[in-house]
């Protein structure tokens, strides 16, 4: 790993791991979720607690000064938290919540995943705070019979498909002194590249696997000339004559290598050990991208004909993504 | 705090929840000068100027002139009020320099005054602001205020979690609808949760004056007493036992020592003497409840002679001079019953020669002409009757009550007899006494309150501090103390009438506030408003375990523990439900028959997987429905038909029908 990402998956507790597995039982995973109050959870928050110390010292005060109005205030805040179950319950209830999908990123970014929130159609939702299970909490309102869309955030520390544990949806309004909240299990993933890493491009081209269009063979073409070096040029293409020359460093072009199909073969980047592997040919995919030059990836277990274009952009980072280290590993 | 870029990420909101904004920073700010106003008035003048400092430095902070005071700032401010609430109540440590420094505290907040944590706190020291107030006034008008402040206090406590703008007016009235969904189970909680005594010994209010007159009289005391507004206490006679206005003589203190000017207590050797036994076994009493405001002093009032009384949790007893004292100051508000014997019958208890002695006491060398004159009488004749039927014409000849008498010399009582002849109760009450001690009749002074003002809707007595009085009592050999008020020689009104009638019109305007001069509907609606502080002292104040007990014996038959539960369950329920249906399903407005209809219509064509949409007419899709579902073309045609013919024939049975088909579709109806 590069680096570190600066936030950790909390571990779970014994309590919550329970909890969870309650949870787990109730929810089953799906596409779209109804909060109603089989999947809503309320209990008073710390300001709740507050609120309770708060009362039960007006009450003794009441009590010390036999002062009936002292005691009602105290009964007052007893009855505000009761009437504020309610509330924070219907600032939830009915609540729809559906899995829109999420782009895919490289690791170390951060994944949005797209939800889709409908309200109940006469009902207004204030100060909803949503998150993932380890993500970043975002907070936000419905009016009504509004639809809202809301990117929410999950840092991406491993390459591979990111599937977001559970979906944190809570609200303390309208006094923060009840908690109504739910933890919703959400059929979406997304799919994490590698993180790209600037590499040279091998040049120990292995032949023979190419297809029909040949490949690697870049040398055996006819000479086309000279282009200004680009990094990532391969080293055996450098016109050495002329960088001795000082005139500068220059690429030798053939008239092949434009409209010939380059692999980016798994075996060529065998001096790259694990992730970084998978990183550079990573890296290598965006530089193709980059120039539209066609290319295609030559995995072990699997293989991607040339092409070039985002679709196949996409395929062949999404193939790198899934790629599982087992048996083939070198 | 800085200057934040404007964040609109949901993920950027949250961060900014954790601040206050400053639309809602207005509200707390306006929460806290509404809680803590009526509070300053009780508290030293200096802590207007802190609040006012206070608000200014958050004032430049919010238009960012100023930082943050840091914590030595802080502490320095801190140690400052410190020493002055010392320096201002003497380190008494009593309720007001607590109070004083809860509100102190609770200012100095608002110089922290940035997160939503601070914003809570000052919320819930709003609240104990709230209560303080309460140990100091709890007349209807405090109550009243301290609801606004409780309606303006939760509003501001529900901005803190809106996030988004919203009009004054819909935040206070969210904070009004919480406290009106609230107050019902408070009401349950107030009337139900069981009452205990008090947990342990409190700190008084000290700087709570006592009210009323005190242990000592001179001359001039009653009468500015009299201008002082307020309420004694109130009366409720029981049984249809009132007697007349001018009987009412609420005796409290029994003054019997002369210094020449002031009357005073008689310190006695505490002896076991109980109260005097009444003559028959079972007299005819005057059964009354009064509601009495906490004056802090011992002496209760009653009627002459009360012989039983009950005073709940206060521990009291019956003086062998017949009147009814606490074991502790009155610090509360004291609803007690009393039965008194009736006025015509007397209770008896002769007189030790010691006491005897004591009670026609006079000092040497004061009010010469007063003692020679009293002894001209008792040289012209033998009776007692005599003597008194004197002195009172004497009154009678050209004395002029008033309330601003001339000031009076050293033998206050000559100069006042002789010269002034002007003078309020006090005067007559004084001179009278001495009057009688000189001609050797016992006679002491009474001071209490006569009369009342007697509020017919709700059949009470309410005694003013205005109509306190003093009057004076004689020993009659073998028949024992005899009231006999020398005020009424000079001004029979005051007694049968009330002190409203019996002063003259410049003396009227100098009792407060215009009291008795006020126009007619003025005067009625203070009548109408002390009832209601009556009721709502009697029933809201006093509510204590013993009103609980009755009170749950009459509605739920039994105070036992399970029967107060199960109603408290029960109660508790109903609301749940109502809170239920009111909040969490507001929305679901009754439906016409026709609506619901349509709504059990779209789910039985859920199954075709058919919606109709929302701009569709039943008729067309009727239309579409058939098209798809060959089988219910019929039906979808006859319904079709049936909405046209609603629609257009404005007969009832039309509708019915369409209602019917559309609950039984697809089957014929």
């Amino acid at each position: 790993m590069s680096r570190q990402s600066s936030q950790v998956t909390p571990t779970l507790s014994v309590l919550q791991k329970h909890f969870f597995k309650w949870v787990d039982k109730r929810n089953p995973i799906a596409k779209a979720v109804n909060l109603d109050r089989k999947n809503l959870y309320i209990f008073p928050s710390l300001t709740g607690f507050f609120l309770f110390i708060l009362s039960l010292i007006l009450w003794l005060l009441g009590t010390s000064y036999q002062n009936n109005l002292v005691l009602a205030l105290s009964y007052l805040l007893l009855s505000l938290m009761v009437v504020a179950i309610f509330h924070t319950y219907a600032n939830l209830a009915g609540l729809t919540i559906k899995t829109l999908g999420v782009k895919p990123v490289y690791v170390n970014d951060t994944a949005y995943f797209s939800l889709q929130l409908v309200g109940h159609r006469r009902r207004r939702y204030e100060n909803l705070t949503i998150r993932w299970w380890g993500g970043q909490p975002a907070c936000f309102d419905l009016q009504r019979e509004e639809v809202l869309t809301i990117q929410v955030a999950l840092h991406a520390a491993k390459r591979g498909v990111l599937i977001p544990k559970k979906l944190l949806i809570e609200s303390t309004f309208p006094l923060g002194v009840i908690r109504c909240w739910t933890w919703v299990n959400l059929d979406t993933s997304a799919v994490v590249f590698p993180l790209p890493l600037n590499v040279p491009f091998p040049t120990q081209l292995t032949s023979g696997e190419s297809g029909e269009h040949g490949s690697g063979g870049n040398g055996t073409d006819e000479f086309d000339g000279l282009k200004a070096y680009r990094a990532g040029d391969p080293i055996k293409q450098i016109a050495w004559k002329h960088y001795a020359r000082e005139q500068g460093l220059f690429s030798k072009h053939y008239s092949a290598q434009l409209q010939r199909d380059c692999w980016l073969n798994w075996d060529d980047f065998s001096q790259y050990q694990g992730e970084k592997r998978l990183s550079a040919l990573c890296y290598w995919v965006i530089h193709f991208d980059s120039i539209q030059q066609p290319y295609g990836l030559s995995l072990p277990n699997k293989k991607i004909k040339p092409d070039v274009g985002e679709a196949h952009r996409l395929t062949v980072l999404t193939a790198l993504a899934r790629f599982k280290f087992n048996g083939g590993r070198t | 705090m800085g200057a934040v870029p404007n964040m609109h990420t949901p993920q950027q909101v949250f961060q900014q929840q954790k601040l206050i904004p400053h639309d809602n920073l207005v509200w707390l700010l306006v929460a806290q000068g509404v809680v803590i106003v009526p509070l300053l008035f009780q508290l030293p003048i200096w802590l207007w100027v802190i609040w006012g400092g206070a608000l200014y430095w958050r004032w430049q902070i919010y238009v960012g002139k100023r930082q943050f005071p840091n914590s030595i700032t802080k502490l320095l401010i801190s140690l400052m009020a410190i020493a002055g609430l010392i320096a201002t109540y003497q380190g008494a440590f009593g309720v007001e320099a607590m109070v004083g420094f809860l509100v102190f505290t609770f200012i100095i907040k608002l110089l922290e005054l940035q997160s939503r944590k601070d914003g809570l706190l000052i919320i819930f020291i709003g609240f104990i602001a709230i209560a303080a107030q309460f140990l100091f006034v709890q007349s209807i008008w405090a109550t009243l205020y301290a609801t606004f402040s409780c309606i303006v206090l939760i509003s501001a406590w529900k901005v803190i979690y809106i996030s988004r703008q919203r009009s004054i007016k819909y935040k206070l009235k969210g904070g009004a609808s919480l406290l009106l969904q609230a107050v019902p189970l408070m009401l349950l909680m107030f009337v139900l949760m069981p009452r205990l005594g008090p947990l342990w010994h409190t700190p008084l209010l000290n700087q709570q004056a006592q009210t009323g007159f005190s242990e000592r009289l001179s001359p001039g005391d009653i009468g500015s007493l009299v201008q002082s507004t307020g309420t004694a206490f109130r009366v409720s006679f029981l049984d249809n036992t009132a007697p007349d206005q001018s009987q009412l003589y609420w005796r409290g203190l029994i003054l019997d020592n002369f210094d020449g000017r002031t009357w005073t207590k008689l310190r006695l050797p505490r002896t076991a003497e109980t109260a005097p036994a009444p003559r028959q076994r079972n007299p005819e009493t005057i059964h009354y409840e009064v509601l009495m405001e906490a004056h802090r002093y011992r002496w209760l009032f009653s009627l002459a002679d009360p012989i039983k009384a009950d005073t709940g949790k206060v521990r009291s007893r019956i003086t062998e001079q017949g009147l009814l004292v606490a074991r502790d100051p009155l610090n509360a508000r004291l609803q007690y019953q009393v039965n008194s014997i009736d006025p015509r019958e007397t209770v008896f208890k002769p007189l030790t020669t010691q006491q005897r002695q004591q009670l026609i006491t006079l000092p040497e060398q004061f009010n010469p002409k007063t003692v020679a004159l009293a002894k001209t009488w008792r040289n012209q004749t033998d009776s007692t009757e005599e003597i008194i039927a004197k002195a009172l014409a004497l009154y009678h000849q050209d004395f002029y009550y008033t309330l601003t008498p001339p000031t009076l010399g050293e033998n206050s009582v000559d100069d006042f007899l002789f010269s002034s002849k002007q003078g309020f109760c006090e005067h007559f009450a004084s001179s009278f006494t001495v009057l009688m001690r000189a001609a050797d009749i016992p006679a002491r002074v009474v001071v209490g309150y006569q009369g009342g003002r007697y509020d017919a809707s709700e059949n009470y007595w309410s005694v003013r501090q205005a109509d306190a009085h003093a009057w004076t009592e004689v020993w009659l050999e073998g028949i024992g103390w005899q009231r006999v008020d020398p005020t009424s020689a000079v001004a029979p009104q005051r007694v049968a009438q009330g002190i409203d009638n019996a002063l003259q019109a410049a003396d009227r305007n100098r009792i407060a506030a215009g009291q008795f001069s006020a126009p007619q509907w003025l005067t009625h609606l203070r009548h109408r408003f002390d009832a209601a502080n009556y009721i709502w002292s009697r029933w809201v104040l006093s509510y204590d375990a013993e009103q609980q007990n009755q009170l749950l014996k009459r509605l739920f038959g039994g105070k036992e523990p399970w029967r107060i539960g199960l109603v408290f369950i029960g109660g508790l329920l109903i609301l749940i439900s109502c809170y239920f249906v009111l909040v969490i399903r507001p929305n679901r407005r009754a439906r016409s028959p026709l609506q619901k209809g349509l709504v059990k219509f779209d789910k039985t064509c859920q199954q075709w997987r058919l919606q109709r949409a929302d701009s569709e007419t039943l008729a067309q899709f009727c239309a579409r429905l058939g098209a798809e579902q060959p089988q219910l073309l019929d039906a979808c045609r006859r319904l079709a038909t049936l909405s046209q013919a609603a629609l257009y024939n404005p007969k009832q049975d039309q509708q019915v029908q369409l209602v019917r088909a559309l609950n039984q579709f697809p089957k014929e109806c």
